[in-house]
């Protein structure tokens, strides 16, 4: 693990001299000497680069990861675009970082000594600038080099600024190299020494934001300021003294005329220009430090690159003033300011304080008799003092300061609170009310009216006193909360308050003119649009001890002020950045009297702390400390799996990722908050950085996360991470969609077969019924029966013996027509059976006038099945249509070849038919049909009727 | 077209144009290194003659060699050792070495004193780093006078000093070179 020590400093605590920077110092290895630190850039997503002499290394406000490469070598320069990051080795080597790994890149025509800046447009376009072999434009992997071969002065190349698609300038040891592509060649313009440039070695090219300016810093002759329409090179006025600060190593524009110089011989400048080109330097110097590069993050931190590693600096939003002992400014009870300088009240000294660069020294001013508890500076420059038991002063001459008197309202031990100042009147609170008092007119002050709680303020202890841009005088009182005098009336607003809105501690107004109320219970309100809102931090009840003081500057952000935790409220980012002690600056408290604090004439706040005086200054720019969050990887079963990854199998489903906050400002005290779309909506809070779902079902899902500074959520910065985790083929669609065709078809084919072979069994039921029926029917047709029973009696009187053999044939014969009508199918050889009973029954009536000739091999016999009764019916059929007499006997043959039985008998019409219900072939046809497909047929064929049965 | 594209395409196969100027090489005659090292507990100090060198006036360029071993003037012949063995590890690396150009424009054949800036690669126990050291020069009827005062960070040079001696060496050398170096005849 990549461990970081991490050492604070604070340097020119001997110095006492004017407003310095805090800063806070990072060594990044173990080793106390730390390392150097050659380039530094911010990604889209917020994280900073670090590329150091042991490798580059990735920070987020809290952390610092070493990124592992290949290349092993000094990280030498550093180019982002969007999340994009390329890295430059002192090799030469260029990488591209690639899921935490520094990925080479190969490139044709490459570079092989130090990379000492790299750029990108963003695309597909790299250039690097290098120590011995000039400039690369790679693109796609192949380099193109700008030296001295093609026209550049020198091929040591510190820098590369682009201008424009055909045009970059180059810093080199021999001036600035003007570059551009002219009708297809390059044409060079050299800006040296000769052409006024204040040294040849130009070791910085930057862009001042918005303009085609660029600022140019050298080895030994400072700035200068190169014009890339007209081609001049500018010096900054004023001149003439020689550069005192080294060698330039970077310069950071900030939009505004604000830029942050940095020098190798430790020097931070803050630089003011002004559109002449003349510049305001105010430089402060870091002994033992040699500043390499310069990086401004979105919350307004500078951070700078050192020979000792990472220094934070607060240069752009608060500085400080260190007093030498013994002076501790814990005890301080009133402020004021006064030209560049700054009264304090000590108890009951006055002291004043020099903001000027020559020096800060607490310089006794005046003693009072009493503690002194404010501090006001009229218009005219007129001090104001107000002690806590001895009445009212005021700076009657230059530095000459009067008790007032002679006002029976503020008497001699009047105990003041606060005091404010109108166009022509001075305001003086304190514990019996508020007196409106006139200037001093040849020496004289005089009431003008008495403000009380009987008047209409609703108390008579008021802490504060703050007279808004419209003359409004606003009241911080105890019992009556926020009271507002307009010059006529008197305003309330108690029921916009909370429980602790009757105790009002502070009261300010803000750059857009709204006011800022902090009451009991740490509560601070915002008066905006005609409604007080709270906006107290939700931490604050954590806090030790109620709101002291609450202070606005120019530029929009309100300070609210605790025993021993500074919050500053950033209107744009609507969270507050915090101060405290953890924070390794030194600022662990402040004084705890109320309304101990000051404004100068541009709105820079000052406050009393416990080695100084903290300036919160007027931001040159909406600096934006909403935390950011980055979905670092997802896991799957709690272990990491490359980004990138968006589907997963079904048996990947316990999936997890890894986030990260960034913040700049308070990566203490961020909050995440995570959902899940897909699995649940709500937002679940969360203070972790990873997060695992185990189970998932297949589908779509998209994870999204959060980050906030405090557990509101106000305007949160967000990443997201959508996935998929694929069904298992048993649960896809077009798997249901197979498995339901096939299901139906299934289904539909036995309802099919099932339907079909119901509709035969009951139509051959049906058949079978109406066939027995009519067969029955046929057999006990009384005529069949009474001849039958004609011929057994005359069997009876001629031959007996034939008689009983007769009722035998009888009796079988209904016997099997009982017993076969039932079955679909009988062996040929029982229907034979049957048969041979009705020819025996018939031929004993019509004796040699019926003939039936079976001839049907016995293996067919045994083998073949046929519907029952078929044969007896057609028997019957014949004899029944046919006449049968000993003249013209009736033949009937019955054959059987392979598959079909044959009965056939020459027709011989009846001249009277039997009535036949005529169903017979019929019948058997649909019996038949129900059985097989073989065909029965019937007919005539020459003289004789033929009928076709299959044999089954 | 862009920039880009057409330097891809039409400057990458140049010729490098070879300049060959004439002669106005300088060669040391005379040289001297010194250095001291200025620790709270002792003070050493060496000196080494066998400087030798050269200056191109033409192109400005130079090239200055020192063997290591040829210091001499340490406090004890122990200490000698130490500087050849422990710390310069001079068997492996014998020399100390100076090249680069002279950044200011000045024509080193006419006469005249200078203060320039001597840029170039340092080279000390095997390692290497861009150093600008500041130089005054004198032009004297074809010789030149080369002096300058720099400091060598021992940690830059990958030269380590054991605890013990902390308080007996400086991490902050001290060098001094002094050269005259005249016109060589034109070959």
């Amino acid at each position: 693990m990549f461990r970081i020590a991490l050492v604070m400093l604070l340097l020119g605590s001997w110095l006492a001299r004017g407003q310095k920077p805090f800063t806070r110092d990072y060594a990044l290895i173990e080793s106390a000497a730390g390392v150097k630190v050659n380039a530094l850039a911010q990604d889209k997503t917020g994280y900073i680069w670090i590329g150091t002499d042991n490798g580059l290394i990735c920070y987020n406000g809290q952390r610092f990861q070493k990124i592992q490469d290949s290349i092993q070598k000094p990280v030498t320069a550093i180019a982002v675009s969007g999340n994009n990051v390329w890295v430059g080795y002192s090799n030469g080597k260029i990488g591209v970082v690639t899921n935490l790994f520094v990925q080479p890149m190969h490139i044709d025509n490459g570079p092989s000594s130090v990379i000492t800046s790299l750029s990108t447009n963003g695309i597909n376009v790299l250039l690097a600038s290098t120590e011995e072999e000039g400039a690369f434009v790679i693109i796609n992997g192949i380099a193109a080099r700008l030296n001295t071969a093609n026209g550049m002065s020198d091929n040591f190349a510190y820098d590369l600024s682009v201008i424009s698609a055909t045009r970059l300038l180059a810093g080199t040891d021999v001036g600035i190299n003007d570059m551009a592509l002219v009708n297809n060649k390059i044409v060079n313009d050299v800006f040296t020494t000769k052409q006024g440039l204040p040294d040849n070695i130009v070791c910085v090219i930057r862009n001042i934001p918005g303009t085609p300016q660029y600022l140019i810093g050298t080895q030994e002759g400072g700035i200068a300021l190169y014009n890339s329409e007209n081609k001049k090179i500018g010096l900054p006025r004023p001149d003439g003294s020689k550069w005192a600060y080294g060698q330039v190593n970077d310069i950071l524009p900030l939009s505004g005329k604000r830029t942050w110089v940095a020098t190798e011989d430790g020097y931070l400048l803050q630089l003011d220009i002004n559109d002449t080109f003349g510049i305001d330097v105010r430089p402060y110097y870091y002994p033992g430090k040699s500043f390499k590069k310069l990086l401004a993050d979105k919350a307004g931190n500078i951070w700078c690159g050192t020979n000792h590693g990472l220094t934070m600096m607060t240069g752009e939003y608060l500085s400080g003033i260190r007093l030498g002992q013994p002076f501790s400014l814990y005890d301080a009870t009133a402020m004021a300011y006064n030209d560049d300088a700054l009264w304090i009240a000590l108890k009951k000294e006055l002291y004043q304080v020099s903001l000027k660069d020559t020096g800060a020294k607490l310089v006794p001013v005046f003693s009072a008799k009493a503690t002194i508890t404010s501090l006001f500076k009229d218009k005219d420059g007129r001090l104001w003092v107000g002690t806590l038991g001895n009445g009212l002063y005021y700076e009657k001459a230059k530095n000459k300061i009067e008790k007032v008197t002679g006002i029976n309202e503020l008497g001699a031990d009047e105990s003041i609170l606060s005091i404010a100042g109108t166009s022509d009147r001075i305001w003086v609170a304190g514990i019996k009310g508020v007196e409106e008092l006139s200037f001093p007119v040849n020496g004289k002050i005089s009431l003008v009216k008495h403000h009380g709680k009987k008047t209409g303020i609703g108390s008579d202890y008021v802490y504060q006193l703050y007279a808004d841009h419209k003359g409004n005088i606003w009241m911080a009182t105890d019992g009556a909360g926020v009271c507002m005098y307009d010059g006529k009336d008197y305003h309330h607003w108690n029921a916009a308050f909370g429980p602790g809105g009757k105790v009002a501690y502070t009261i300010t107004e803000d750059v857009n003119g709204d006011i800022w109320a902090g009451t009991m219970f740490k509560d601070l309100y915002r008066y905006h649009n005609n409604t007080w809102e709270n906006l107290k931090r939700p931490e604050a009840q954590y806090a030790d001890i109620n709101i002291s003081a609450v202070m606005a500057n120019a530029t929009g952000e309100v300070i609210s002020v605790y025993e021993r935790c500074i919050d500053e409220w950033y209107p744009q980012s609507h969270y507050f950045r915090h101060f405290n002690g953890a924070l390794g600056m030194g600022i662990d408290s402040t004084s705890n009297v109320l309304n101990c604090a000051a404004k100068d004439g541009n709105g820079n706040v000052f406050l009393p702390y416990q080695h100084g005086i903290l300036e919160f200054k007027n931001q040159g720019r909406q600096y934006d400390i909403r935390p950011s969050v980055h979905v670092v990887h997802p896991l799957v079963y709690s272990k990491p799996i490359p980004s990138g990854k968006h589907k997963f199998d079904h048996d990947e489903n316990y999936v997890g990722f890894a986030f990260d906050g960034i913040s700049y400002a308070n990566h203490e005290r961020l909050n995440y908050r995570y959902t899940l779309q897909g699995l649940n909506e709500g937002w679940i809070y969360t203070r972790d950085a990873s997060v695992s779902f185990p189970k998932l079902s297949p589908g779509t899902y998209k994870f999204r996360v959060q980050v906030s500074l405090n557990p509101a959520f106000e305007r949160p910065n967000e990443d997201d991470y959508e996935f998929t985790i694929s069904a298992p083929y048993w649960e896809t669609n077009w798997f249901y969609f197979l498995s339901a065709v096939f299901v139906f078809i299934i289904g539909y084919l036995y309802i099919k077969l099932r339907e079909k072979r119901l509709r035969s069994i009951s139509l051959l039921q049906q058949e079978r019924m109406m066939f027995e029926y009519e067969h029955l029917k046929s057999q006990v047709n009384p005529h069949f029966l009474f001849n039958s029973l004609y011929v057994l009696s005359i069997l009876i009187e001629e031959k007996k013996e034939n008689a009983l053999t007769y009722t035998v044939h009888l009796a079988d014969l209904y016997r099997n027509m009982l017993t076969h009508s039932k079955n679909d199918l009988i062996l040929l050889q029982e229907e034979l059976e049957i048969l041979m009973n009705y020819i025996h029954i018939q031929q004993t009536r019509f004796g040699d006038a019926l003939h039936v000739n079976i001839e049907i091999p016995e293996d067919i016999k045994e083998t073949r099945k046929i519907v029952p009764l078929a044969l007896q019916l057609l028997v019957e059929n014949a004899i029944k249509h046919n006449i049968v007499s000993k003249a013209q006997p009736l033949v009937i043959t019955i054959t059987a070849v392979k598959d079909e039985i044959i009965i056939r008998n020459f027709i011989q019409p009846k001249m009277s038919k039997d009535k036949g219900a005529g169903i017979g072939l019929v019948n058997i046809r649909q019996r038949y049909a129900l059985l097989t497909k073989k065909p029965v047929s019937y007919g005539v064929h020459e003289n004789e009727y033929i009928v076709k049965l299959p044999l089954l | 077209m862009s920039f880009f594209r057409f330097i891809l395409y039409a400057i990458v196969p140049f010729l490098p144009i070879v300049c060959r100027g004439q002669s106005d090489v300088y060669e040391v005659t005379t040289g001297a290194i010194h250095f001291h090292s200025d620790a709270p507990q002792e003070l050493i100090k060496a000196t080494s003659k066998n400087l030798v060198g050269v200056i191109d006036a033409s192109k400005r360029t130079f090239l200055f060699k020192i063997s290591v071993a040829s210091f001499a003037g340490f406090n004890s012949p122990l200490q000698k050792e130490h500087f050849n063995e422990n710390y310069m590890e001079s068997e492996i690396f014998p020399y100390a070495s100076f090249s680069g150009k002279i950044i200011e424009e000045i024509d080193l054949t006419k006469d005249g004193d200078f203060n320039v800036r001597a840029k170039g690669k340092l080279s000390i126990h095997g390692v290497e780093h861009q150093r600008i050291i500041k130089c005054h020069v004198m032009c004297r009827s074809g010789t030149i006078m080369v002096q300058s005062d720099f400091t060598v960070l021992l940690a830059d040079y990958n030269i380590k000093i054991p605890r013990i001696v902390s308080d007996k060496l400086s991490p902050e050398i001290n060098v001094s070179i002094n050269a005259i170096l005249s016109s060589r005849p034109s070959s």
